[in-house]
């Protein structure tokens, strides 16, 4: 695929975001309409902050489609009242594999390094007269050395009173790449499947399965990192040197994942901890052929502390083993070499607690109108010493 | 931790399958609340999968609708 320039706008987005916000407006109003501002702040340890914006709206056309437009914004070590917009490293190519500065955390120079990534998602849904539902998405996402499009198709059918459902998808990451360490562009590309069920096993619990594969071909790195060879050490690894070479990774990927989920609503129980709550428990296991395999745990938990507010904790743990071609160090002679903690061997923890608070429907009050509000806090480690601060603050509005 | 999974997997097949789970529209209460949501706050879980997709080794199954991945 040709090379795509850095900044380039895409005309079809931007037409179909426009058609769908119009939309917005001229349609008369549904149940399903709604809108979300939300705020994150991630905080990691190396003192990285990366500032979020998500701002979504979902409107019914008729009964059958809706349209689904989202902004998000990231602004990764922002100058916030600074004068002269942060110097040089602003403008310079990207040290920091922005998506949430998530990457740089563990890079050197990570931390004083800036950008901002914007990605916009516009979609329709349409039902068609109850034989099968369609999903068509389109994400753009920008930052200084990334840019990736992707369009999705989702198909969804109900089978057995709506008891079970079969979804199946695909999308197409069309991504280009320009890393500070590239001198250039490179591309990559990923096709996605997904397929899954969803079966209600009761009236108070439902089940989901679901296979996802990944095949990508390309550029497989950020082109953000330097290898450090013999023993030398990373934090030297600043420019390219003979001690410092480019990351070189195989040019395809393959990933398999298996997701099980479970979700079962305590109507009553023994004590007041089941009264009106409900246990989620997602697992999933991965492999890849860079030998990564990875398993991941989640349980959530749900509680109605009043009839309005809703409590929710959770605990995710994350486990995987390394790359085929990770080492501790190389010498140069290596066919692969990475530099990246992304594909070593760790395990991770991510706990938080979350309250939801659900304003009641006023009928007589129609129109724009605060639905609910929303906070949560979560914290993440790594056995690789990365660790994080998640706050967020969210409104939800129906309309 | 790999056995469990493929038991829960199993089990769930079973009951897919089976076809006997028939809950009536009007036995739905429960499940339409917005708790019993695999996927409810997707704002939330698309930032969610996204800060944990740049941070570990794997990606996917996390389901195709919604948009792309647009990952680092």
């Amino acid at each position: 695929m040709a090379a795509i320039r850095r900044g380039d706008r895409n005309p079809v987005l931007a037409v179909l975001a426009v058609f769908v916000l119009m939309a917005l407006f001229i349609s008369p109003a549904y149940a399903e309409d709604y809108a979300v501002a939300q705020t994150y702040w991630h905080g990691f340890n190396n003192g990285i902050d990366v500032y979020s914006g998500v701002f979504a709206l979902n409107k019914d056309f008729s009964l059958n489609t809706s349209s689904y437009v989202k902004y998000t914004v990231d602004l990764i070590n922002p100058s916030f009242g600074e004068g002269g917009g942060g110097g040089g490293d602003s403008l310079a190519k990207g040290k920091v594999a922005a998506v949430s500065g998530a990457s740089s955390a563990v890079t050197a120079g990570g931390s004083g390094s800036k950008d901002t990534r914007h990605d916009i998602t516009a979609g329709i849904t349409h039902n068609f007269d109850n034989i099968m539902g369609v999903e068509a998405y389109y994400d753009f996402s920008s930052e200084k050395d990334y840019t990736s499009r992707t369009p999705t198709v989702t198909l969804k059918k109900d089978l057995f009173d709506k008891n079970t459902t079969f979804t199946a998808g695909y999308s197409r990451n069309m991504d280009s790449i320009s890393g500070q360490f590239i001198g250039g562009t490179r591309t990559r590309n990923t096709n996605n499947y997904f397929v899954g069920v969803t079966q209600v096993l009761s009236p108070v619990t439902v089940a989901q399965l679901g296979y996802s594969r990944n095949e990508s071909k390309g550029y497989e790195s950020e082109g953000i990192r330097l290898v450090p060879l013999n023993s030398t050490a990373a934090s030297a690894c600043t420019a390219k040197s003979a001690a410092c070479v480019d990351e070189a990774f195989p040019s395809k990927r393959s990933r398999n994942a298996y997701l099980f989920g479970i979700n079962h609503y305590f109507k009553d129980g023994p004590t007041a901890v089941f009264d009106r709550s409900s246990f989620k428990l997602t697992m999933r296991y991965y492999k890849d052929n860079w030998d990564i395999k990875s398993y991941m745990a989640e349980v959530e938990y749900y509680k109605y502390l009043t009839e309005q507010t809703v409590l929710r904790l959770d605990y995710r743990f994350y486990d995987q083993t390394k790359a085929y071609f990770v080492k501790n160090t190389y010498t140069g002679a290596e066919e692969f070499k990475s530099a990246s903690k992304q594909l070593e061997k760790f395990n991770s923890h991510l706990a938080g607690v979350k309250l939801t608070h659900n304003f009641r429907n006023d009928d007589n009050y129609p129109g724009f109108r605060l639905a609910a509000v929303e906070g949560k806090y979560e914290y993440y480690t790594e056995s690789i010493k990365v660790a994080a601060h998640v706050l967020m603050a969210g409104l939800r509005f129906n309309f | 931790m790999k056995a469990i999974f493929w038991v829960c997997l199993l089990a769930v097949a079973a009951g897919v399958f089976s076809g006997c789970a028939r809950v009536k529209p009007w036995e739905r209460e429960y499940l339409a609340d917005p708790i019993m949501q695999f996927d409810y706050n997707k704002e939330e879980k698309a930032v969610r999968e996204h800060f944990l997709g740049t941070r570990e080794g794997s990606a996917g199954s996390f389901g195709v609708s919604g948009g792309g991945c647009g990952c680092n």
